[in-house]
């Protein structure tokens, strides 16, 4: 089968079990534009890990770096919806954040957006690449518990919806001591996938995750 | 990514829309192939075995005043089945409920049925798939394609081409050649007949034509009898799941308890409601099993 691609992080499972995961209703800046490496031109979609920012918005997580811990690349939670979204002058839900979306000074017409936090939760998210270290159940098996990054490998760049696309990078370990995601399982669906392509599923809960209450002094982005 | 919200179709709020395009729903359950081509039967138990057992082999002759020779049987291996189970389940707020206008939209239920069937037949294509694959073996520690496939008395026995052919006329007569010497548990000479062609849609054309020709498809040959349409019954059946290959296909006989699945319980729906959230719930779950236990169920052309 060649493998069909399912878009972003979905919620699998909550770790302590419960039907619906809960979410947390928080805003974009006025004129918000997305720009990070591998995502530079693109709207924010359902599926698409953010982050909270000192002003309380929020912003697309950078992708990952090996053996760094920047704070732009911790994760708050997982895009579920938009809410409120100023479309054609007057605010209705939709289903993506259009880049730049401008509400001025008016917070009644401010971007809305649901996300689910991370911290607690199984995730799943396709691989980005292929490699023929990784293309048998085996190897797939033995980086459970491994850690890697996301990257974003933007899609869809000709349509009035560009998407962020974040995909797991196909490098696991590798010498780094702060990475994103840690690999918990095989994604929904494994046995049925192509293992020598792309857009494999893998389950991953976050490493790198904005979940401190405290804030103890400066940027704590 | 997990819940369905008023945003999640955000377009569909409104009814202004002429259509919405989206793959058909609901219907999957009798569309679907594997049962072309497998043995659909049902389980009672959380596994079930099969377990094989040979016979005596050739009677032999009894010199006047002698004993009779003795025969006896030979235990093989055990095969079992576990079921295993399977589902899918969608969330969906009461304001996308309610406020959604158009009704393929969300379909909830609708969409868990295609996911659920699409897995069984995906999951069922995998034995064909994986059909000479050595690390997923049958109950004999063999692929389901293998010539070495194990007689409990002793020996072995083959369900694969010596020599891997595209389909056609003279490879359909070499397959059917072996499958009449094909030989049973005690390894005799037993004989089995094909029943029905499995291969992947890039040769349906083929097939039609050595199926169904009334004279020799082959060219240079059009005034003989082709004798696969005049003298066997093979029903074709293209596997459109399979797709791994364009040149591999097989032959499924009548030999018993070959390629086989079993319901545990059969796609079961669940609704329920999230009521801290006003979310629903939607759910499918089915259990099964499959596999096979005699491997001269099928006879495959690794091309």
């Amino acid at each position: 089968m060649a493998n069909p691609h399912r878009y972003g992080f979905r919620f699998l499972k909550n770790r302590w079990g419960g039907d619906t995961p809960e979410t947390y209703t928080g805003f974009f800046a006025n004129a918000y534009t997305p720009n990070v490496t591998g995502a530079t031109t693109c709207n924010v979609n359902i599926g698409d890990p953010v982050r909270m920012m000192n002003s309380g918005a929020f912003q697309l997580v950078e992708p990952g770096e090996a053996d760094d811990d920047d704070a732009n690349e911790r994760t708050f939670g997982i895009v579920t919806g938009f809410p409120q979204v100023l479309i054609n002058g007057a605010v209705r839900p939709n289903a993506y954040y259009p880049t730049g979306t401008v509400y001025g000074t008016n917070l009644n017409a401010q971007t809305l957006v649901q996300v689910i936090p991370v911290e607690g939760c199984v995730w799943e998210i396709d691989t980005a690449t292929t490699s023929s270290s990784f293309d048998s159940k085996a190897e797939f098996q033995a980086i459970i518990n491994s850690v890697c990054t996301f990257s974003y490998t933007q899609i869809n760049t000709t349509t009035s919806n560009p998407k962020a696309n974040p995909m797991a990078v196909l490098s696991f370990d590798e010498g780094a001591n702060t990475r994103q995601l840690r690999v918990v399982g095989l994604g929904r669906g494994f046995e049925q996938y192509d293992l020598t392509l792309a857009n494999v599923p893998l389950q991953v809960v976050f490493n790198q995750v904005q979940a401190s209450p405290w804030r103890i002094t400066g940027t704590q982005e | 990514m997990s819940e369905i919200f008023t945003s999640t179709a955000a377009l569909a709020l409104k009814d202004t829309l002429e259509d919405i395009d989206t793959d058909e729903h609901g219907s999957e359950g009798s569309r679907a192939v594997f049962p072309k081509w497998c043995t659909v039967k049902s389980m009672g138990d959380n596994y079930i075995e099969y377990y094989e057992v040979a016979g005596s082999g050739l009677a032999g002759e009894k010199p006047e005043g002698e004993s009779i020779p003795v025969g006896t049987i030979h235990e093989g291996p055990l095969t079992r089945f576990n079921a295993r189970t399977y589902g899918q389940r969608m969330i969906v707020s009461d304001e996308a409920l309610e406020d959604m206008k158009y009704d393929k939209v969300i379909m909830a239920a609708k969409r868990n049925n295609r996911s659920l069937w699409k897995l069984a037949d995906f999951d069922a294509t995998l034995m064909l798939v994986r059909a000479t694959n050595t690390a997923f073996l049958g109950g004999d520690g063999q692929p389901l394609v293998s010539a070495t496939h194990t007689l409990p008395g002793g020996g072995t026995y083959s369900n694969t081409l010596a020599t891997a052919m595209s389909p056609s006329k003279a490879s359909l007569i070499i397959a059917n050649s072996q499958l009449m010497q094909q030989v049973g548990h005690d390894g005799l000479t037993d004989g089995v007949e094909a029943k029905k062609a499995v291969y992947p849609t890039a040769q349906w054309g083929v097939w039609r034509e050595i199926l169904g020709s009334t004279m020799d498809p082959t060219p240079g040959a059009y005034n003989a009898i082709n004798v696969i349409n005049k003298d066997l019954n093979i029903t074709p059946v293209p596997v459109k799941y399979w797709q791994n290959t364009t040149t591999n296909w097989a032959l499924i006989t009548d030999a018993d308890l070959g390629l086989m699945w079993f319901w545990r319980r059969k796609p079961k729906s669940n609704t329920w409601v999230t009521e801290d959230k006003t979310m629903m719930n939607y759910a499918i779950t089915a259990r099964w099993s499959r596999g096979w236990v005699n491997a001269r169920a099928i006879l495959f052309s690794n091309a």
